[in-house]
């Protein structure tokens, strides 16, 4: 008798693995539907860089020590000294960003395919939470290094708390320990980055994973008239889902080697409270927001600017109950489709105008500073007013 | 399910390939990761790390350092330094000096060393490992040795 | 004692005079007329100073109203206001050639000093510069007193910045005299001298804020103001050149008979009044930056590829010190210990280009990702014997030069050689990569052939026209 089968008896003895053994092959074998195709990648790729920041946060964690005086050293030092550090902290960075980019896709596709709506809402809720955990991942782990660019974009992220109408000041020394951006901050957002949002984080996953099961991927079928197609039409995901999904992690990971090699995170100057670097921007993820609260002044565009930054959170939560069309293909509800990509190209453009405002561009040969709002103004080179007029 | 009339060389060829590719990228997943976990630490250098104030210290005081994270104990015997590592080979714990026996004595189970660091009694089952002295110009370095 | 007396008779005195005053007529002041340079004073030092102090003369006069207006306020027709009597006391304006004594008269006085710690030598030393004996012995007041580097009733202490003794106001101050061109052709003097000092190499630093740098005092002295003889000019550049001067101590040239000493070779300007002091066996930035250059290509030459890429005569180099050298030196080609100090000085350009480039590599791999703390600071220690060497060569000591290259050559050595074990490492990272995307190639590849077949294999192909396709 082999090892194996021991062990099988063993277990066997003491409870019931046949039911156990038919719920993993009825998960593994499950058949999804027809149309799954390469769009449907994302929410597994998703994962899989949600496992893969995992594992290389808690490496980096082994040497990473969250206080003011030793943080930016010790990335330093696991930059320069620790065996493969330097691997691991461009793949959790670069991680970091991709899955934000997965979290998207996975997100507009489920959009355009039409399948948050009934009997999906749930799913898409939980999937809404995920995308704003996703984010606040990005905005606490940006801080953690402790360099220049961190502190002072983390100075600026919490600042816009102060917005917020009545608990906007409460808010803003809540997050951030105090008056100003300490190692209370540091500790903080340490503690939410290690702690408390991977475990709220999983818990989400797992319910999403668990509805996601349970009404297995939507098809473009009408909403309540879905025909449950014949076994044979679909596709087991183990071992042909996961076969075509291995293709896409095998890229994916190469891809997040490359980057980390090519374009690495630089480690950047050590905070320094006393000294603001020019040009102080969020990160990619945040820059339409960012844009967005420019063109909202005084008390009272204060407050309009929080809700227009908010507004998009509140619709993408609602939105299985606000669009209650049956359709489902994009071709046959035009009117959601051009929303979604209105939204989107809103997303886009207010980033875009967001990374260029108040730097300097060529358009058409001619050269613009693009002021704060995002207005160009031409540059004239002869004339030494020239400056005076960019500005 | 469908009739599968591939030629079975080449489906096992194909098998073969995604086997060793997953064991070979199963391997560059893991091994960096174990490697990532092995101490870079260098605790500085464990050579010609200099004795603080040696020569205020009186002939038969003796006074632990710090070499490469390890405890190491000088002794001054007249002119002369001598250098043990502190940690008793029993179980670890720093040995003091005693100057009225000239004997190194262990907190933890009472073993006793003499002052060429020598088992005089008690369980320890090895003398305490000797470094390395140099004496260059009123300065003295202690090294591993 | 002397003092406490003279005290009590000015109050007493002073006391009588504002009792008749209420009798009489109308107190007048120094103040009253002479209000600039009392607002001068009050700005000064010597703010606590009164006037009598230098002046003599009573505190205050008691005038009637008419005769106190007369002499005050500016007449309707303008004109001058008459002339007023001080008293018989009142000593007036002193001569150009009684300041030092009248100043002295109180900063030559231990007693009177001590409060505020300042030395009393100045007027014995004032005596001992060539402004002081030709006061004394000629009785020509044309030369500098007191008064033309401190000023009058505006003296401010010399570390103020508005003061003229401030070291970066010291240069204006010699100038207003030694840049005067009639009164120094009355004295036989260059009028080049500080215009020579502001384009020397201690005039640009200067120039540049550099209050370290010395100044016209530094060398000359401020009170006892002399030029220093050439036997004497070693010392005096010996104070902050102290290797310098120590090596130069040990060489040939050292007690040369008709040797200037440092002015010899770093002296130089107009007529040679060796005001000009400049650097000259520093090899030019131009040289420095086509080693950097050629050390930084790939693979670096060896030094005689180096020599003849960058000067087929390696004397050709020091273009400053060869004429030098030629006022004493006949035929550089023939002395053979010359030959070899020029090649040594080569051998410095060179060490030096490889210290600009090491550098230049330093700042930009530590822009990167890589760390290079440790390295910087190991360069700290190239920085150290590239400073010492300038110095070490008025040795004329070819062996501890040679040493003193070769320790800042092993040092960028060093340097380079953790930098490119760094930089390897680097690459090895971008050249792995090349091996990384065959592999997950042909792994993807291997996957997607295997996704076909399985699909082919499970999943029956959907009839046309089916709601999910």
């Amino acid at each position: 008798m082999g090892l194996g089968r021991q062990i099988e008896s063993f277990l066997d003895d003491r409870f019931d693995t046949e039911t156990a053994r038919g719920f993993v092959d009825k998960q593994a074998h499950k058949r999804l539907p027809p149309n799954t195709g390469w769009f449907h990648v994302f929410g597994s790729l998703s994962l899989l860089l949600f496992v893969s920041q995992t594992i290389t946060g808690i490496l980096l964690l082994i040497y990473y020590r969250p206080t003011p005086e030793a943080a930016h050293e010790s990335i330093q030092y696991i930059t320069a000294e620790v065996y493969f550090g330097w691997l691991y902290r461009q793949i959790h960075a670069w991680g970091g960003t991709l899955m934000i980019l997965a979290v998207v896709f996975h997100m507009v596709r489920t959009y355009f395919w039409g399948a948050y709506k009934k009997p999906r809402e749930l799913t898409w809720v939980t999937g809404v939470l995920i995308f704003i955990g996703t984010i606040t991942f990005g905005f606490t782990g940006y801080l953690l290094p402790w360099n220049q660019l961190a502190f002072w974009a983390t100075t600026v992220g919490t600042e816009s708390a102060n917005k917020v109408p009545l608990i906007g000041s409460w808010l803003q020394y809540f997050l951030r320990g105090g008056d100003a951006v300490t190692g209370e901050t540091l500790s903080r957002f340490f503690v939410v980055h290690v702690i408390i949002l991977p475990w709220l984080f999983t818990g989400l996953v797992v319910v999403h994973l668990i509805l996601m099961r349970l009404n297995n991927l939507a098809t473009f079928e009408r909403v309540g008239e879905e025909k449950p197609s014949p076994p044979e039409y679909g596709i087991p995901f183990f071992p042909v889902h996961v076969a075509k999904e291995g293709v896409v992690v095998v890229l994916l990971l190469a891809v997040l080697v490359t980057l980390s090699v090519l374009v690495p995170w630089e480690i950047g100057e050590p905070a320094d409270p006393l000294s603001t670097p020019a040009h102080i921007k969020p990160e990619w993820y945040f820059l339409p927001s960012y844009q967005l609260l420019k063109y909202f002044e005084g008390p009272y565009g204060a407050i309009i600017g929080i809700f227009a930054c908010s507004l998009p959170f509140f619709l993408l939560f609602l939105w299985p109950f606000l669009d209650r069309g049956k359709e489902r293909h994009p071709k046959r509800r035009p009117l959601a489709v051009g929303f979604g990509l209105l939204g989107l190209l809103g997303a886009l453009f207010l980033g875009y105008l967001g990374h260029i405002s108040e730097t300097e561009q060529t358009f058409f040969g001619k050269r613009y500073y693009i002021d704060l709002l995002g207005r160009p103004n031409e540059i004239v080179d002869d004339a030494g007013t020239s400056e005076s007029k960019a500005h | 399910m469908m009739d599968i009339s591939e030629p079975s060389t080449r489906r096992g060829f194909l098998d073969w390939l995604i086997a060793a590719c997953s064991s070979v990228a199963g391997a560059a997943l893991v091994i960096p990761g174990l490697v990532y976990l092995w101490p870079a630490a260098k605790g500085g250098a464990a050579e010609n790390v200099e004795v603080e104030g040696a020569s205020d210290m009186s002939p038969g005081q003796a006074r632990t350092i710090q070499i490469a994270g390890k405890a190491v104990i000088v002794v001054r015997k007249r002119s002369e330094y001598r250098a043990f590592l502190a940690a008793c080979t029993h179980l670890g714990c720093l040995v003091t000096w005693d100057s009225s026996r000239n004997e190194f004595l262990c907190p933890c189970h009472a073993a006793v060393f003499d002052e060429n660091g020598e088992v005089v009694s008690g369980p320890p089952p090895s003398p305490l490992p000797r470094y390395q002295i140099k004496e260059v110009g009123g300065k003295v370095y202690v090294s591993a040795a | 004692m002397a003092i406490i007396q003279q005290i009590i008779k000015t109050v007493a005195a002073t006391a009588l005079l504002s009792h008749l005053c209420w009798a009489a007529g109308e107190e007048v002041t120094c103040t009253t007329c002479h209000t600039p340079e009392a607002d001068q004073l009050a700005q000064s030092v010597h703010v606590a100073i009164r006037c009598q102090e230098c002046h003599k003369g009573e505190t205050s006069y008691l005038l009637s109203v008419e005769e106190a207006n007369r002499h005050t306020q500016v007449r309707p027709g303008g004109g001058p206001r008459p002339a007023f009597d001080h008293g018989p006391v009142f000593t007036g304006k002193p001569s150009r050639a009684e300041v030092p004594q009248r100043c002295g008269g109180c900063h030559a006085d231990v007693e009177r000093m001590n409060p505020y710690g300042l030395r009393t030598d100045q007027l014995s030393r004032y005596w001992t510069s060539n402004h002081g004996k030709t006061l004394a012995n000629k009785g020509d007041d044309r030369v500098a007193v007191c008064v033309d580097c401190h000023g009058e009733h505006d003296v401010l202490p010399g570390h103020e910045p508005g003061s003229k003794t401030h070291t970066l106001n010291v240069p204006e101050t010699c100038a207003s005299c030694h840049s005067d061109r009639a009164l120094m052709a009355e004295f036989d003097l260059s009028i080049e001298v500080v215009e020579e000092y502001r384009q020397s190499v201690h005039g640009r630093l200067l120039e540049q804020q550099d209050t370290g740098a010395p100044t016209c005092a530094a060398c000359h002295g401020n009170h006892s103001a002399m030029p220093p003889g050439f036997a004497t000019v070693g010392a005096v550049c010996g104070k902050c050149h102290q290797h310098a001067a120590d090596s130069f101590a040990a060489s040939a040239h050292a007690g040369m008979e008709d040797h200037k000493g440092c002015v010899q070779c770093h002296g130089g300007g107009e007529g040679r009044h060796f005001h000009l002091i400049e650097r000259i066996t520093k090899p030019s930035g131009v040289l420095i930056e086509r080693y950097a250059h050629l050390l930084a290509s790939d693979p670096v030459p060896d030094s005689e590829q180096v020599a003849e890429a960058i000067h087929p005569n390696p004397k050709q180099i020091m273009t400053r010190a060869m004429p030098l050298c030629m006022e004493c030196h006949d035929e550089i080609e023939e002395d053979e210990s010359l030959a070899k100090l020029f090649d040594l000085l080569d051998a410095i350009a060179q060490a030096e280009g490889r210290y600009v480039q090491t550098g230049r590599r330093l700042d930009e791999i530590g822009q990167g990702v890589l760390l290079v703390d440790r390295q910087r600071f190991l360069f700290e220690d190239a920085k150290t014997h590239l400073i010492e060497l300038a110095p070490l060569q008025h040795s004329l000591d070819n062996q501890q030069v040679a040493g003193k290259v070769a320790e800042l050559n092993a040092v960028c050595d060093q340097v380079s050689a953790e930098l490119d074990n760094l930089e390897r490492g680097l690459r090895w990272r971008r050249n792995a990569l090349t091996p990384i995307w065959v592999f997950a190639t042909v792994f993807a590849v291997a996957l997607y052939i295997k996704f076909k077949r399985l699909k082919r294999t499970y999943v029956r192909p959907l009839p046309k026209g089916h709601a999910g396709r």
